[in-house]
């Protein structure tokens, strides 16, 4: 466990000494404030549109990182040989995946929480100056921030699943179409359930749904469309499966990190 | 450096701004159409935006106020433009179905065009429906739908102009599904589905049962309103047959109301000519008399009832009054009194009470200049009411009043409001112990003066 923590500490450090990780974050910044001045062009939608962009900024730049820094964090020890060090001096393989996404998933968070305690203070400092936004879309702000923290476990996962046996470009493109990929899940489904009503069609749809249990379901953890409508609807009317998506997410991570482990124990370096 | 360099250089850089000048001019006339057909379907767009469809939803809605702001006044010359507008508002909608204020954004903004309006009812409509829709995410109605509905129904009462009688009420009906409907939208949809079925007494019923559960005294006071009003549009509906009748049998109008009650066979007429519309009503039910009021002056959030009048009940004026026909500006008409001494409330008392106020700053004494008083108060005064009785006053008793309204004792002047800034260039305040030639001659005289008895 000890050299777990010792690697994700190490891996965080190397990672927020990247120029990239700080190109990122200038660009997220830049994001959340121009909501600022989008939301005059917005009429009575000001609220809301400060609420996706900045929703939809964390999500997509804590992809980001994932997929430019994420990708690279393996391939890179193993380009630079360090690897060989780490390895003879006792850590096992799993534990070096492991350790890397713990370092990874640190990074990311830290970016998340900069960016979450910005956008509460632009949106506080929009409920002082023009009263539209109450105290309920604070607590579904939060919320939905915490179901990216979920999103973004396995989006991480990926990208080490990845980087553990791939090269860094095609793992970022495979980690970011993952994402699209589980974003699609219902839609997905609608389309399994559409093939189901026709006839002759049941090894297609056994075969397609699969493929459907095997995408992670990032849908289940999107709570921004809803951290925005529930705040006229009240607290007990809202209804969102906080454990399902709980369950899902670190279920699903931990399977793609032992398949990680997987890969990266039968690798020749 | 080599002049080639130079010279490639420039080339490049013309190219380039060409290049941007084209592309700025195709894009400042046909921007949104490429923005539109950039993927096929905003379903498809949705499923694209992997997540991110509410801020699409919001950033088209934010292109769409700009499209408007350019090119509205053009939607009735050039339709393709309010095509490329309206889908704008589908793709928005079809990324956020819930978009609230895109609703209210696009209702509000297709009605610029003509051929707007009808789109604006249905658009609302749709929105209000899928804003209603329930899952297991959605348990409840969402509460603000109903001003999505409430919009709806605007559209169809006034830019439509009522051209489908049902709209207007059935989109009031749906916003009363909304938890936060507040009560002005039940009885705009009552008036609403009144001119769908002017059948009274399903409005009666449900103005009254609200009135009497909500504990609310403005409420209730606005549902006792719409109460009478409508409970007088009945009795005008009656009172014109039996004057019609009237009129057939003596070729004259009435000039008191005795010529009607006291008549059995006007009186047999109207009732056959009223049951005969009550009975085309709603779903062809049984044919039946005007409403009356159980308690026309009820106390202050008592129970408003109503009955349904049966033979040989007449009118009864719901507000509390009589049914006379007086002769006003030498025609007779039909007119209850109950609303004129209210109305006749409401022009005095502050009247009244100015003159308190008026004896309180004079020593007690009543002012005799009134036109002053009426200036240093800010008080104006009518000069008749609502039928055309002059306003008076007893400076005996220093306040104002009207002479009690009979057939025998018909208005002189024109009813209040009427000829009102012809007269006020006539009135004449001055008290009657300085008459002047025109106070004597003209009837719009403040009178009775103890001293002019005297």
């Amino acid at each position: 466990m000890l050299e777990i923590i010792t690697i994700g500490f190490n891996t965080f450090r190397e990672a927020i000494r990247s120029k990239v990780l700080y190109l990122i974050l200038f660009f997220m910044v830049l994001m959340i404030i121009s909501s600022l001045f989008l939301e005059t062009l917005a009429l009575d939608g000001g609220d809301r549109l400060i609420k996706n962009l900045g929703l939809s900024t964390i999500s997509f730049f804590g992809l980001l990182v994932a997929m430019f820094i994420g990708v690279s964090l393996i391939p890179q020890e193993v380009e630079s040989k360090t690897i060989y060090t780490i390895v003879s001096q006792g850590v096992l393989r799993w534990q070096f995946v492991l350790g890397k996404f713990l370092g990874l998933i640190m990074t990311v968070y830290v970016n998340i929480a900069l960016m979450t305690v910005m956008l509460l203070g632009i949106l506080a400092y929009y409920a002082a100056t023009t009263e539209m936004i109450e105290f309920t879309a604070f607590y579904w702000m939060v919320l939905a921030i915490g179901m990216e923290l979920l999103e973004m476990l396995i989006v991480v996962a990926i990208a080490i699943l990845f980087s553990s046996f791939s090269t860094p470009i095609l793992s970022a493109v495979m980690t970011g179409c993952v994402y699209i990929i589980g974003h699609m899940t219902n839609d997905f489904w609608d389309y399994i359930r559409l093939q189901g009503e026709k006839e002759g069609t049941e090894a297609y749809c056994a075969f397609l749904k699969v493929i459907y249990y095997l995408c992670p379901h990032l849908d289940m953890l999107n709570l921004k469309k809803q951290a925005v409508h529930y705040e006229v609807l009240g607290m007990a009317s809202a209804s969102f499966p906080f454990f399902e998506g709980t369950f899902h997410a670190v279920t699903y991570t931990a399977a793609i990190l032992f398949l990680a482990c997987l890969a990266f124990s039968k690798r020749d370096f | 450096m080599k002049p080639k360099v130079i010279l490639t250089g420039i080339v490049l850089l013309v190219l380039y701004l060409v290049g941007q000048k084209l592309a700025w001019d195709s894009q400042r006339f046909d921007y949104v159409t490429n923005y539109m057909y950039e993927y096929t379907s905003p379903k498809m767009r949705s499923v694209l935006a992997a997540g991110h469809d509410a801020l699409l939803a919001d950033l088209t809605m934010v292109r769409g106020i700009q499209f408007y702001g350019m090119n509205y006044p053009l939607f009735n010359k050039q339709p393709r433009m309010y095509d490329q507008f309206y889908q704008l508002a589908e793709t928005t909608i079809g990324m956020d179905p819930r978009h609230f204020e895109a609703y209210r954004f696009w209702g509000f903004a297709l009605t610029s065009a003509d051929m707007g309006k009808v789109d604006a009812y249905r658009f609302l409509m749709a929105g209000a429906n899928r804003l209603s829709a329930t899952d297991e995410v959605f348990t409840i109605i969402q509460p603000n739908m109903w001003e999505v509905a409430k919009d709806a129904a605007y559209i169809a009462e006034y830019e439509l102009q009522k051209a489908t009688s049902e709209w207007g009420c059935d989109a009031y009906a749906f916003a009363m599904k909304a938890r936060d409907c507040p009560e002005f939208v039940h009885r705009l949809k009552v008036l609403a589905c009144l001119d769908v079925d002017p059948d009274p007494v399903p409005a009666l019923e449900e103005l009254s049962v609200r009135a009497n559960q909500s504990g609310n005294v403005a409420i209730w006071q606005l549902n006792l309103d719409h109460i009478r009003r409508i409970i007088s549009e009945e009795h005008k509906r009656f009172w014109g047959a039996a004057q019609t009748a009237y009129i057939d049998i003596n070729g004259a109008s009435p000039t008191s109301i005795e010529q009607l009650t006291r008549n059995v066979g006007i009186l047999r007429k109207a009732v056959q000519e009223y049951q005969t519309v009550s009975s085309q009503w709603g779903a062809g039910g049984p044919a039946r008399l005007f409403p009356n009021m159980v308690n026309p002056l009820p106390e202050e959030k008592g129970m408003l009832e109503y009955r349904i009048a049966q033979i040989p009940e007449l009118p009864e004026d719901p507000y509390g009054g009589e049914y006379l026909i007086l002769e006003i500006e030498g025609k007779p008409q039909l007119v209850g009194t109950g609303i004129a001494e209210i109305e006749r409330e409401v022009m005095i008392n502050p009247l009244n009470s100015a003159l308190e106020e008026s004896k309180k700053d004079n020593n007690g004494e009543c002012p005799t200049d009134l036109e002053a008083f009426s200036q240093e108060y800010g008080a104006p005064l009518p000069i008749a009411d609502g039928f055309g009785y002059p306003l008076l006053m007893d400076y005996e008793k220093c306040e104002f009043y009207f002479e009690p309204i009979s057939e025998e004792n018909p208005p002189l002047l024109p009813p209040y409001g009427q000829e009102e800034a012809e007269a006020q260039t006539e009135i004449d305040l001055t008290p009657m112990d300085e008459p002047s030639e025109s106070t004597t001659a003209d009837p719009l005289i403040l009178e009775t003066t103890p001293e002019s008895d005297g």
